[in-house]
Parts: C-alpha cells; sequence; structure tokens
C-alpha cells in the first residue's frame, strides 16, 4: 500500500489518500473501509438511463453503505449514495466503487481508530512481505493455495478418482496418478505468478510431493515451458500428512520455509498460537478466551498477548467495534504484545471460531473463578 | 442432524389407535381364555421351555422401558392393551401378575396351542387379520417404497418372530404361529423388537436339540401357507405375501435364504446355535436355497494385517499365501527373480502383495493389497495394510473391511522398541483397531529366525504387548504366535523338529490360529450393505466392476442396489467367482451401468450399495468422541482428519456439548468446557466439509465409527450417536 496523503485532524477524523498495491492491500482495506465512511475514487457511470448508452469514467464520493469482499479476485465493492456535487451525476444517487490494486482513493473517517491506523501500517510495511505458493497433494486431492502475509487462499482444488492398486494389473492406476499430476501442472501457470512468488512448496504423504515435482519438471522441459524451468529454484519439497487444507501448516515447519517466514505475520501468528495451545494443553490457566474472559483479564492487567482476529473489526455495530478497539488500546499502553490474526489465515480461522479473541496471561488467574465471587458479590 | 433410530420404525401417528386397540383385545380374549383353561398343562413343559421364557423376560425387560419412553406412539397403546388384559387373569385368582409377566404367560400358554383345533385356529385367524393388515398399512404410509416390498417385509418379521417361538415349541405344532405373531404385534413390540427376540428365541432354537431342528425345518413353512389356503379356499394374506417375496426385492427375505445356506452343516464349526435355528426362519427362495445347499460353503474371514513399518507384514503373508497355495511357485520364482535383479532379493515375498512400480522401488507397502486364501476349514480374505506412518488413511480402509486384526511385530531388539514407541505405528495400529471396533487381535511375533528362536525375547514381548493390548488399548481376546515369515516357520506347517531352538513352542501355527479364530455370527438378516472399496471401469462395456466388503445382508446377481448420487437402482449382473455374497464376506460384484455413471464416478472407493435407499447423507451430527494423546487441545472450530474406511474427508468440531468422562462429568457442570485435552471423552457437534453416510451404531456399526487425525497422528476414535 502506498500513502500518499494523510490529514488527520485532532478529533481523530480525517482523510487518507491511498494506492493499494496487491490483492492484499485490498484485503487491508476490507479491514479498513467501515459503513459510513466516505470514499473518493476513479469509477465508470453509466449517465444517460438507456440501452447502450456509454460508460463515462468520473470521480464520484459516496458515503458506503454496503461493503462486499471477493478474495479470489482481489475486489472490493463498495456501494453507497454519492455526496459530492457532479454535473452530470445528482445528488444523492446510489453508485458502486470497486477497489482495485492501483487504484487511487480517499477515505474520510469521523474517526480514526487505532486499529485501522495498524491496519494501514501494516499494509504500507512490505519489507516482511513473503509470498509462498502451496501445493499439498494426496493421491486424487490436491490444494493450490496461496500463502501471504494476510492470507491463505485457495486457488485451485482438484479432486479426482484414481482406482486402487490391484493385483496384477495396476495399469489403470498408474495412467490415473500420471493424469491427476498433469491437471497440477497445467492449473500452476494459471494460478500462480512464479515470477513474483519466493517459493512453491510442494507437500504430501510418501513419495507423492517428490513425484510430483519430478513430472512437473518432465512436462515443463518437453514444452520448453520457460517460466517454469526457470523457477525450478523455487520449488520446494516437504512432507505433510495428507492433501487436505488442514495439512498446510505442517508443510509450513519446514525448516527452509520457516526462515523465509520467521519475520512474516504468519510465523508471527502460527508462532502465539502455539503457544496458546500448548499452554491450553497443560491446563495452566494462562490461556483464555472469549470475550468476557479477556475483558476481565485485561481489567486485571495480567494480559502478557492478546490476539484478535481482524474480523471483529469488521462489525458494523459500532459498540462492538468500539469494545475491541478499547481493549486492542488497553494492552498496549501497558506496552504489551498485541496480535491481530487475519480471519483468512488458519490460525485466525480457528480464533474466529472461539469468538475471535483470546489471551495469554503472565501468570496463572482462574478467571471462571473470578466471575464466580463477582456473581456472589 | 440428529438421528433417530426410533424414526425408522415409527409408525404414523394418525392411526386409529383406539380401534386397533379394541380390534387387538376382542380378538386376544378368546385365545387367553382358552389358555388360562389349558395353563394346567404347563407344568409338563420341559426345561426348554423354562429357560426360553425366562430369556425372553430378560429381554422384554430391556425392551419395556423404551415402549414407556414415547408414550406418544402406537408402542405406548400396547402397554395399554397389555394393562387391560389384566382383569381376565385376575379373574382366575392372577390379579398379583405384572404386565410383563402376563405378556409372558400369555405367550406361554400359546405354546400349548396344540389343544386348540385347526378350526379354532382359522377362526382366530380371520379376526387377527384386520388389526395386522391395519399395522401394515401404517407402516405403508410411512415409508414411500412400493407396496409389495413392505409387505413382504412386514410379514416376513413377524413371520419370523412366530417362527422363533416355535423353534422351541415346534414339538407340538407348527401351525400356531398366526396367533403368535399376532400376540406379538398386539403387545406392541415393534419390529426391533421382534429382531432381538428373535436372537434369544433363535439361539434357544440351537440349544434344543438337533433332532427338533431337523423337525422345524421339515414342518414350518410350506405346511403353513398350505393349511391356510385349505381353510380358506381363497388366496389368503399369506399367499400374497408368499408372491411377494417371490418377487418383489428384498432384502430382508434374501437374509433368511442365505443363513440356510451359510449353515450347510458340512462344516461342523459352522453351524453353531445361532445359524443352526435361523434355518427355522427359512421363507423363501426355496429353489435358490436347494441348488446353494448343495455347494460346500466353507467359513470365510477376513483379517487385516497391521503392524509398524517393516516388521515383515507384506513378506509374511507372501509366505502364507504361498504354503496355501494360492501362490503358484511359478509366480513366487519370477518375483524372486526380479527381486534380486532390482537388488532387493529379501523383498521376493512381499513382492506378492506390493504390486506397483512405487512400492516394489521403495520395499514399502502403500495401499492395502487384497489377497485370498483357503485352507481345509475356512476361506480367508488377507488385507495386507501399510506399516508407514503416511498410509494410515490406507490402513484404516482395510481395517474397516477386516473381521480380526492380525497385529505382525519384529522381534528384533531395537525393532520392536521402535515401533513401540509412542509414535510407532504397532501402538497407533492397535488402537485404530480398537476405535474402529474390533475386539479380536492376533498377535505374530515376527522374525523369530533373528532371534535364535529365543523363549525369553518371545515372552517378554508377548507380557509387554499383552499388558498394552489389553489394559491400555482394550482388546478382549489377544492370541500370540510366534513365527519367522522369511522362512516360512510356524506359518502354515508347525515347526520342524529340525530347529532345535524352537522346542519350546507347541501351540498352534498361524493359520490354525486364524482358522480358529472364524467368526460365525454375522448380520445377514439385515438389510444388504456393501462398502466399495476398489471400483474399476471396464472400458466399451456398461459394467463397472467393484470390489469391497458385504456388510450386513445378502445379494446375489439380479438383484438391484441404490447408491447415494445415483438416481436410479442398479442391477448386480454378477458376483464373481460366486453365487451370492453374504455379510462378512468380501467380494467381487459387477454392476450394470449406464454412460453417465460411468463418467460420473459416483461410485467410488467409500461409496455404499444398499438394497434400501435409505441410508442418510449427513452433513452435521453429534458423536460421541475419545482423544488419544495429543499435543493441541482440541477448541471449538479445530479443522481434523476424518476417516471412515475409504471416507477422508475433514472435519470440523463445531460445539463440545458435554464432558463423558465420570471424574470431568461433574466439574463440566459448573465449568464452561473450554476444549478437550488428552484422554478426553466428549459429546461433540462435528460438522464434515461434505456429507457423508454416517448411521448410529444401531443401524450400521460399521457406518458409525470413525477415527480422527491431525498432522498425521490419530488423535482420536468417535461413534455417531
Amino acid at each position: 500500500m502506498r500513502l500518499i496523503r494523510k490529514q488527520l485532524e485532532r478529533d481523530g477524523s480525517g482523510v487518507l489518500t491511498i494506492v493499494p498495491q496487491d490483492n492484499e492491500d485490498i484485503w487491508y482495506l476490507y479491514n479498513i473501509v467501515q459503513e459510513g465512511d466516505e470514499v473518493t475514487a476513479i469509477t465508470s457511470r453509466k449517465l444517460a438511463n438507456e440501452k447502450g448508452a456509454p460508460r463515462v469514467k468520473l470521480t464520484l464520493q459516496i458515503k458506503v453503505a454496503k461493503i462486499d469482499y471477493d478474495a479470489g479476485a482481489g475486489t472490493l465493492r463498495l456501494n453507497g449514495r454519492t455526496t459530492n456535487d457532479h454535473k452530470d451525476v445528482p445528488l444523492n444517487s446510489f453508485h458502486t466503487l470497486q477497489l482495485e490494486p492501483q487504484l487511487k482513493c480517499d477515505i474520510y473517517k469521523d474517526e480514526w481508530d487505532s486499529f485501522a491506523i495498524n491496519q494501514l501500517e501494516e499494509a504500507c510495511d512490505i519489507a516482511n512481505r513473503s509470498d509462498i505458493a502451496a501445493i499439498v497433494l494426496q493421491p486424487g486431492l490436491a490444494h493450490i493455495c496461496l500463502v501471504t502475509d494476510a492470507m491463505t487462499v485457495i486457488r485451485q482444488k482438484i479432486e479426482v478418482t484414481i482406482p486402487k492398486k490391484r493385483r496384477g494389473d495396476n495399469s489403470g492406476m498408474e495412467k490415473a496418478v500420471q493424469k491427476f499430476y498433469k491437471q497440477i501442472y497445467s492449473a500452476i501457470p494459471k494460478v500462480i505468478n512464479l515470477e513474483k512468488i519466493k517459493a512453491v512448496l510442494i507437500a504430501g504423504p510418501g513419495s507423492g510431493p517428490r513425484e510430483l515435482f519430478n513430472t512437473i519438471m518432465q512436462l515443463a522441459m518437453s514444452e520448453e515451458n520457460q517460466p517454469v524451468l526457470q523457477a525450478r529454484q523455487k520449488f520446494l519439497v516437504a512432507h505433510a500428512s495428507s492433501g487436505h487444507m488442514h495439512s498446510l501448516h505442517e508443510a509450513l515447519q519446514d525448516k527452509q520455509i520457516q526462515e523465509s517466514l520467521a519475520n512474516t505475520r504468519y510465523g508471527r501468528e502460527t508462532r502465539v498460537m502455539d503457544k496458546f495451545f500448548k499452554s491450553l494443553n497443560d491446563d495452566d490457566l494462562k490461556a483464555w478466551y472469549g470475550p468476557d474472559e479477556v475483558e476481565k483479564a485485561v481489567d486485571l492487567q495480567a494480559v502478557e498477548t492478546l490476539m484478535l482476529t481482524d474480523s471483529l473489526f469488521r462489525s458494523s455495530e459500532l459498540r462492538e467495534r468500539k469494545r475491541y478497539v478499547a481493549l486492542y488500546d488497553a494492552v498496549r499502553d501497558l506496552g504489551k504484545e498485541v496480535l491481530i490474526f487475519s480471519s483468512l489465515h488458519q490460525s485466525g480461522e480457528q480464533l474466529d471460531s472461539v469468538s475471535g479473541v483470546a489471551c495469554l496471561l503472565m501468570y496463572p488467574l482462574d478467571l471462571d473463578e473470578q466471575s464466580d465471587q463477582e456473581n456472589e458479590n | 442432524m440428529r438421528l433417530d433410530d426410533d424414526d425408522l420404525y415409527d409408525y404414523d401417528d394418525e392411526f386409529d389407535e383406539d380401534k386397533a386397540i379394541e380390534d387387538v383385545i376382542s380378538a386376544l380374549k378368546p385365545i387367553i381364555v382358552s389358555e388360562i383353561q389349558a395353563e394346567t398343562e404347563l407344568d409338563k413343559a420341559d426345561w426348554d421351555i423354562d429357560l426360553a421364557i425366562s430369556n425372553l423376560r430378560k429381554k422384554l425387560g430391556k425392551n419395556k422401558p423404551s415402549n414407556v419412553a414415547n408414550p406418544s406412539d402406537s408402542k405406548s397403546n400396547n402397554i395399554k392393551a397389555q394393562k387391560k388384559l389384566i382383569p381376565p387373569q385376575e379373574d382366575q385368582g392372577k390379579g398379583k401378575l405384572t404386565p410383563l409377566q402376563v405378556l409372558q404367560k400369555s405367550r406361554q400358554e400359546k405354546n400349548e396351542k396344540p389343544k386348540l383345533s385347526l378350526a379354532d385356529l382359522a377362526s382366530q385367524r380371520k379376526r387377527n387379520i384386520p388389526s395386522l393388515s391395519s399395522i401394515k398399512k401404517l407402516k405403508k404410509q410411512r415409508t414411500p417404497i412400493n407396496d409389495s416390498k413392505i409387505e413382504n417385509i412386514d410379514s416376513n418379521s413377524t413371520i419370523n418372530a412366530s417362527k422363533a417361538e416355535i423353534s422351541f415349541s415346534n414339538s407340538w405344532i407348527p401351525k400356531i404361529s398366526y396367533d403368535l405373531s399376532f400376540s406379538l404385534d398386539s403387545f406392541g413390540l415393534t419390529l426391533d423388537n421382534l429382531a432381538s427376540i428373535n436372537t434369544s428365541a433363535s439361539s434357544l432354537g440351537g440349544i434344543i436339540s438337533s433332532s427338533t431342528q431337523k423337525s422345524m425345518t421339515d414342518t414350518n413353512y410350506f405346511e403353513v401357507p398350505k393349511q391356510a389356503q385349505v381353510s380358506f379356499g381363497k388366496p389368503s394374506p399369506d399367499d400374497v405375501v408368499r408372491a411377494a417375496q417371490e418377487t418383489a426385492f428384498t432384502p430382508n427375505s434374501k437374509g433368511k435364504s442365505e443363513i440356510n445356506v451359510k449353515q450347510t452343516p458340512i462344516i461342523p464349526k459352522k453351524t453353531d446355535q445361532f445359524n443352526e435355528s435361523k434355518e427355522s426362519l427359512t421363507v423363501d427362495k426355496s429353489g435358490l436355497l436347494q441348488k446353494l445347499q448343495s455347494l460346500q460353503i466353507k467359513p470365510s474371514c477376513s483379517f487385516v494385517v497391521i503392524g509398524h513399518v517393516d516388521a515383515g507384514k507384506s513378506t509374511l503373508m507372501g509366505r502364507l499365501l504361498l504354503e496355501t497355495g494360492s501362490l503358484s511357485p511359478k509366480t513366487v520364482s519370477k518375483f524372486e527373480r526380479e527381486s534380486a535383479k532390482a537388488g532387493k532379493s529379501s523383498f521376493w515375498l512381499a513382492w506378492a502383495l506390493d504390486a506397483t512400480k512405487e512400492e516394489r522401488e521403495r520395499g514399502v507397502t502403500v495401499d492395502i493389497s487384497e489377497a485370498h486364501f483357503e485352507t481345509d476349514l475356512a476361506s480367508f480374505t488377507v488385507l495386507d495394510a501399510p506399516g508407514h506412518k503416511d498410509y494410515v488413511p490406507n490402513m484404516i480402509s482395510g481395517v474397516s473391511q477386516a473381521d480380526i486384526a492380525l497385529l505382525v511385530v519384529d522381534s528384533d531388539i531395537n525393532a520392536f522398541e521402535s515401533g513401540f514407541t509412542l509414535d510407532g505405528q504397532t501402538k497407533e495400529h492397535a488402537i485404530l483397531a480398537r476405535s474402529l471396533g474390533m475386539d479380536h487381535i492376533i498377535v505374530a511375533v515376527n522374525k523369530m529366525d533373528t532371534q535364535g528362536w529365543n523363549e525369553e525375547r518371545y515372552l517378554e514381548i508377548k507380557s509387554l504387548l499383552g499388558d498394552f493390548l489389553r489394559k491400555k488399548v482394550g482388546f478382549s481376546k489377544i492370541e500370540f504366535v510366534p513365527t519367522s515369515g522369511i522362512q516360512g516357520t510356524n506359518v502354515a506347517h508347525p515347526i520342524s523338529p529340525d530347529i532345535t531352538e524352537a522346542n519350546w513352542y507347541s501351540g498352534p501355527t498361524l493359520v490354525e490360529t486364524l482358522e480358529n479364530s472364524v467368526k460365525s455370527e454375522s448380520e445377514t438378516d439385515n438389510t444388504f450393505r456393501f462398502m466399495v472399496s476398489n471400483a474399476y471401469v471396464e472400458p466399451f462395456q456398461s459394467t463397472l466392476t467393484v470390489t469391497g466388503r458385504c456388510i450386513s445382508g445378502v445379494a446375489e446377481a439380479g438383484d438391484s442396489v441404490y447408491c447415494i448420487g445415483i438416481t436410479q437402482r442398479l442391477e448386480i449382473k454378477q458376483v464373481a467367482n460366486k453365487e451370492f455374497v453374504c455379510a462378512g464376506e468380501q467380494a467381487e460384484l459387477i454392476l450394470i451401468v449406464d454412460e453417465q455413471v460411468k463418467n460420473d464416478n459416483a461410485i467410488k472407493p467409500g461409496s455404499i450399495l444398499s438394497a434400501a435407499n435409505d441410508l442418510p447423507l449427513v452433513k452435521t451430527f453429534e458423536a460421541k468422541i475419545r482423544l488419544f494423546d495429543l499435543n493441541r487441545p482440541i477448541i471449538p472450530g479445530a479443522k481434523l482428519g476424518f476417516h471412515m474406511g475409504r471416507v477422508d474427508k475433514t472435519v470440523k468440531v463445531l460445539k463440545i456439548l458435554e464432558l463423558l468422562d465420570a471424574k470431568n462429568a461433574a466439574d463440566s457442570k459448573s465449568r464452561k468446557i473450554r476444549h478437550l485435552g488428552r484422554g478426553a471423552a466428549a459429546r461433540v457437534e462435528l460438522e464434515l466439509d461434505t456429507a457423508e453416510i454416517l448411521t448410529p451404531p444401531a443401524v450400521c456399526k460399521v457406518l458409525s465409527r470413525f477415527v480422527l487425525r491431525l498432522d498425521g497422528e490419530t488423535i482420536g476414535g468417535g461413534v455417531v450417536c
């Protein structure tokens, strides 16, 4: 994300002008823009209400009423009424802006809270960005996905039926496996930009990933597929216990991958999540989840690490959002760690399903007992 | 979605219950009165009847609460009916009897029925028919299958029940079956209960000497309809039923016919009580039966070979196949040559089962291989499972197809221990087999030749492993056999006296142990269900070949089956190498399919073929799970690998409903359950990524048990509830 202009007032309101650079920035924008904000961007609109009328490019400002995000296409659609005077478009007419990479836009908010600023800063910090493509496969099932700083996106799922082995004649099975590998091979250039990507991880049980790699290289050689051949060094073969998406994180434990992931958001998230689970498993009363429990812990200033998912802040209920922003601020002001998990990553997805807020404490504390006591009082 | 087995048998609520009860009572009254008169005869009844009654009482004692628990359906009305029946008994000075006892009594008395004349019987029947048929109608309303079929299933089960009753009273007269079936119906036993009574009665039948057995088969089922025809002079409902049975497609009737076949008393072992007594239940397909009876059918058994990687599973199985004559020496010598050429000469026996290029190159079994062999006493199906950690999902599919497990352990120092450590597959496989419902395991302590047949080593492994399998894992039957797969010692032939070090062992060989553990009971009397393990498309033919295991019921060529995802019924063109397939058997079926089914790949490994289109596709379900060792606790939202047979899916934990451990249960009431840790047992709500066929264990055991895995480790097992 490129920040072009930042004009904030004392009361927290103000305008920012930004240019999103890639799909990931659109995801950050999705977290930043809320209903009620005013957004200005170049758009196209049919001026005359008749068939075949030409679409004209113009700049419009709207007050956002509805937000749609499409992770696959990397677009954010904002719907609302126009708020600026335009010679052709009357005030208060409905319009939909589509935010895309490389499209400059102005965002006005009544209040830029700390979460929005944090997201913006993260989006602008491209030093730690690391995009990895991963193929997890088992016989008959493969997922091709993109692991970026803020999201894990499944670009393609390939599922075929492979006959099981049979004594005597196994040609059917071998043919089907080769066909399956070929399907993956032909999907790669369509869904992965091999030039931009840092690494392509092939993972799965047994010898499957190794065979896939060999097949890909063979096919690329015979077809003289230069992009693939040049990216040969980027391919990594790792172990995972299955071809399902939940095995991806096993593959990401691979040492080589870990090195390149260490400083990324993904790496941090995984580390903290592992710690959280370990604590939970040991039952040492240091790991808690749920908004009420965490709020209590924050009140007692016992929190060491606060974990929140970005989906919490997307709540259209202003009070909800304020509640989490208050938690965020409180912990940060104490100088403790706050992590915003991307709900598009595996760990964030899991956190989301347990209310989206969790914390690790500095010392064991039975929050259940605390609430019992309160109830008695 | 919650599955409730009551749903399967509920009658329609709109049924005019009162009227039916009146019917029942008015019909019953004369019988009871006459029976009470005959009661004095009762003392003369021999011990069989006493035993039968006490068993029945036990059964009914169990069934009764379930009746009470459903006050809304017609079952409860039957309890009312029972109560109303008490007064006549009281008149006879038996006021202190509970309704249950009354039921027992009246049933008992019916066994004394010979006193009644044929005319009486006929007249009673006439009165009985309306109530019976009214119940049938209800069932029709409930189930949207064609009429003749329902009629068939229906009457079948009632007749079965009555026959089962007769199986201990038949030395008097078999013709009372109609009254009995009527009385059973009137007392509100659901089909379910009938089945259970059926079983108890049939086990009794077995206890009665085999001489009565013969008379049973002679008299029962053909004479009854004939008598009926004579007395009515017009087609009776029984004829309708019989006709329907002959024409209609019903799993139940086949279930009966099959049993008859299975129990052919050629092999003494097979003719156990269970099967023998069921002979009396035979209803139809007499032609086929006679034909099949002339065939010599050996009992069949399938076992899965499990254990740590490189324990010698495939080699031991190769040896087994060779020594039982199912591998020709020629093929074996070919393997020997080829494996020597590939520089893997010690793998020559394993090559019999490791058929793919990958497996042979790496010397590791990847997928289940299936092989068959026969001994003099039984026929076996071997499912050779991969031992490597990565291929546990394949191993699970093998376990789901097997009756018993053969655990192979390497007796070598270190090798045994490494398989037996925390993440060794000796442990994991044993736990998996147990969680998938197996309770019988045979342990082959392999590679004894490398240990010089050291008895101490054998005993050490036996005590270590025996303790673990019994106490930690919970197997009820564990047997140990020392073997050497590569040298073929104690596999099919006893240890030769030349091997002096092994003189201490005088127990059975591996094959003998397997023969001794052949299970005879199977769910033949249930709906035909078949789990597909492999499906092969035959090019340019309108057929599809599937292999797999018959979970329950029986089927033969010409039967049609349903498969989820395919709207039309599929016809079985042929059962390869056999005339029929019955519960517990591995088989290859050739199905007639059209192009579309073939192109859609609708039948694939993991598919269930079923005679009735009644299997639910489930996405969200409740289950009881037990967790083993795990590093990451399970919290709601966790995604786990879900394995059941060939099914390999992702399941998401939606909610933790309650903890089931005794010690934690009390705790969980006061506390919010936040996570499930090591060793926890809980009732949870799970969601599959795509819907799958799941049933509660009451409907189909195989389709109710599953295993949960995470990060390549088995973390828990569960049962759908």
